[in-house]
C-alpha cells in the first residue's frame, strides 16, 4: 500500500502545484495488473502473505496436476481462459497449499482473496471498518472463478479448484464504471473522493484507445506484447489459444463488452538483447536509426522465440533463430529482423482473432515503450495492413507496480487514461468534472 | 470536462498525441514477407529434443 501511498501524495502535490485545487479532482479510476493474487485476514485486514504476481511461475507443478484432473478440459468454454500458471485461481490454490496461515484462515472462515484491485479498494476505504469487497468484471475474469457469458461466479468452476465458497470471500463482482460500488477514499489527501472506475491493465488501454466496436483492438508494445480485440456482446470461445475475456463493463443498460487477448512473449526484450547481448546499440531509442541504417532486412528474418512462441503458433521446442545470414549481413538487418519479427506475430495474432470472432479488423491502436521507435510502427502496418494509430506516452504516468521491487513505471499510456474514460459518473451527479491523477 | 453518457461524446479525447501510420509497401510485397516469416517459424520447431522443450503452455 505504502507505494500507492506515496504516489497519491506525489501526484495530488504536483497537481496542486500546476495551479490546480484538491476539490477539483471529483472521482478516481483504478486500474491494475491483473490476475496478482492477495489474500487477507478478513477479521484484521493483514495481508498473509506476499501477493503472487501474474508472471510467477511457482504454480508449473500444480497446473500439470489440474490439468489431468476430471473437468479441466471443460473449464475454457465457461470461463474463457485455459489452464496455466497466470490465473488467480492457481495463484490462491497454491498459497493454500503451502502457507499455513493462509490455510488456517481458510478453515477458519476468515480468508479474504482479491486481485490488487480489490485489495487497493479494501484498504483506500478503510480497510475492516468498510469492508469494500469488491472486484470489477475485467478484473473478475481473469480469475478463473467467473462465468464469462453470466459475468457471475461459477460454482463449477470453484468446485474443480476444491474450494469452498463459505469458507472463502470472494469479492462482489460488479462493472468497470459505477458510482457507489467501489467506495471513496478513507484517507489521504483524497480523502472523501469517490473511486468510480476499475479496470485491468490491458481493458484499460482498450478504453484508452477507444476500442468501442467490434474489430477494433489494441497492441501494447512492453517488454512483451499484450493485443486485445473488441469482439461485441458475446463471448467468443478461441480455437487458436486465444484468451477470451472481459473487455471492460460500464454497466446501467450497456451489456459487458468481450475480447480475446493475446499475447507475443519477446517485444521489447528483443531490442534489449540486441543492446545489452550483442552490444549493437547503447540506449534502445536507437534501435530506430540502426534499423533505418539499411533499406531492407536483406534477406534475415529473426524469430525472436527466446522460450518458445506464443499465439497462435504455440511451439514449445523452438528456440530464438535467425535466418538467411550472408556475407553481407549488417547489424542494422539484424535489428529491423527484429522489430519486423514483432509485427509478424501480431498480423499472425490478429488474424487468428479476426477468424475466431468473424468480425474483421477496423482498427489497430498501438501504445507502450517500443512504439515510440517510429520504424517499428512504419512497419507493422505493412502486414496487418490497417492504418495505425499510436497514442504516445503521455507525461510519465506514476504508477505503483506490483512488483516486490516497488518501483513506479511508465507503463501503458492506456492506463492513465482510464483514469478519464473509466470514470463515468451516475447521472445522478450533475456537476461533475474528471480529472486525471498524474 | 463534464459527464458523459455515449461513446460518441468521448471521441475528441486523446486525440492530441496521436500518430497515424499507415503500409507503404504493397500488398504482393507484404504477402511475400509474411510468407517468409511462415516458412522460418516452420523451420524453427523441433530445435530442441522432446524432454527440453518447456511444454508449459
Amino acid at each position: 500500500m505504502s507505494s500507492v501511498e506515496q504516489c497519491i501524495e506525489k501526484a495530488t502535490k504536483s497537481f496542486i502545484d500546476q495551479g490546480h485545487d484538491i476539490q477539483d479532482i471529483k472521482a478516481v479510476g483504478i486500474t491494475n495488473q491483473r490476475e496478482s493474487t492477495v489474500v487477507w485476514d478478513s477479521n484484521t485486514g493483514e495481508p498473509l502473505h506476499n501477493t503472487i504476481a501474474w508472471p510467477d511461475t511457482r504454480t508449473k507443478g500444480l497446473v500439470r496436476e489440474l490439468k489431468a484432473q476430471d473437468g479441466a478440459d471443460d473449464l475454457q468454454a465457461t470461463c474463457g481462459l485455459p489452464l496455466s500458471t497466470y490465473p488467480s485461481s492457481v495463484k490462491l490454490l497454491w498459497l493454500l497449499r503451502n502457507v499455513d496461515a493462509v490455510k488456517a484462515a481458510y478453515e477458519e472462515g476468515r480468508l479474504s482473496f482479491g486481485t490488487v484491485d480489490s485489495w487497493l479498494l479494501y484498504n483506500l476505504n478503510g480497510g475492516p471498518d468498510k469492508n469494500v469487497h469488491v472486484t470489477d468484471a475485467t478484473n473478475a475474469s481473469r480469475t478463473m472463478f467467473m462465468n464469462l457469458h453470466k459475468v457471475q461466479y461459477d460454482d463449477t468452476l470453484i468446485s474443480f479448484f476444491g474450494l469452498d465458497r463459505n469458507k472463502l470471500k470472494l469479492p462482489k463482482i460488479v462493472p468497470s464504471s459505477s458510482a457507489d460500488a467501489f467506495g471513496s477514499f478513507a484517507y489521504g489527501p483524497l480523502k472523501g473522493v469517490r473511486i468510480t472506475g476499475c479496470l485491468g491493465d490491458q481493458s484499460a488501454a482498450l478504453v484508452g484507445q477507444q476500442g468501442f466496436s467490434p474489430g477494433s483492438a489494441k497492441n501494447t508494445y512492453g517488454t512483451g506484447c499484450f493485443l486485445l480485440y473488441n469482439v461485441g456482446e458475446t463471448p467468443v470461445i478461441s480455437k487458436h489459444g486465444l484468451l477470451a475475456t472481459v473487455a471492460y463493463d460500464f454497466g446501467g443498460h450497456r451489456k459487458p463488452v468481450y475480447a480475446l487477448e493475446g499475447s507475443i512473449a519477446v517485444a521489447g526484450s528483443g531490442v534489449k538483447f540486441l543492446m545489452n547481448n550483442l552490444g549493437f546499440i547503447t540506449h534502445s531509442e536507437k534501435i530506430s536509426d540502426l534499423a533505418a541504417s539499411v533499406e531492407d532486412n536483406g534477406g534475415c528474418v529473426f524469430v525472436t522465440a527466446f522460450s518458445g512462441l506464443f499465439a497462435p503458433y504455440w511451439i514449445d521446442d523452438a528456440k530464438g533463430t535467425i535466418f538467411g545470414i550472408t556475407q553481407h549481413t549488417e547489424r542494422g538487418h539484424i535489428a529491423r529482423a527484429t522489430l519486423e519479427a514483432t509485427c509478424f506475430q501480431t498480423k499472425a495474432i490478429l488474424d487468428a482473432m479476426e477468424r475466431d470472432s468473424g468480425h474483421k479488423l477496423t482498427e489497430l491502436a498501438v501504445d507502450g515503450g517500443m512504439s515510440n521507435s517510429n520504424l517499428c510502427m512504419q512497419v507493422s502496418p505493412h502486414f496487418t495492413l490497417q492504418t495505425i494509430h499510436v497514442l504516445r506516452a503521455l507525461s510519465r504516468t506514476m504508477r505503483p507496480d506490483t512488483s516486490k521491487h516497488h518501483r513506479y513505471s511508465s507503463r501503458s499510456t492506456g492506463d492513465a487514461r482510464n483514469y478519464i474514460v473509466g470514470c463515468r459518473y451516475s447521472s445522478r451527479f450533475r456537476r461533475g468534472h474528471m480529472e486525471r491523477v498524474r | 470536462m463534464d459527464i458523459w453518457k455515449e461513446f460518441d461524446e468521448l471521441k475528441e479525447i486523446n486525440q492530441k498525441d496521436r500518430m497515424i501510420f499507415k503500409p507503404d509497401i504493397s500488398k504482393e510485397e507484404s504477402a511475400k514477407m509474411f510468407k517468409k516469416w511462415g516458412r522460418a517459424v516452420e523451420m524453427c520447431r523441433g530445435w530442441l529434443d522432446a524432454d527440453e522443450a518447456e511444454g508449459e503452455f
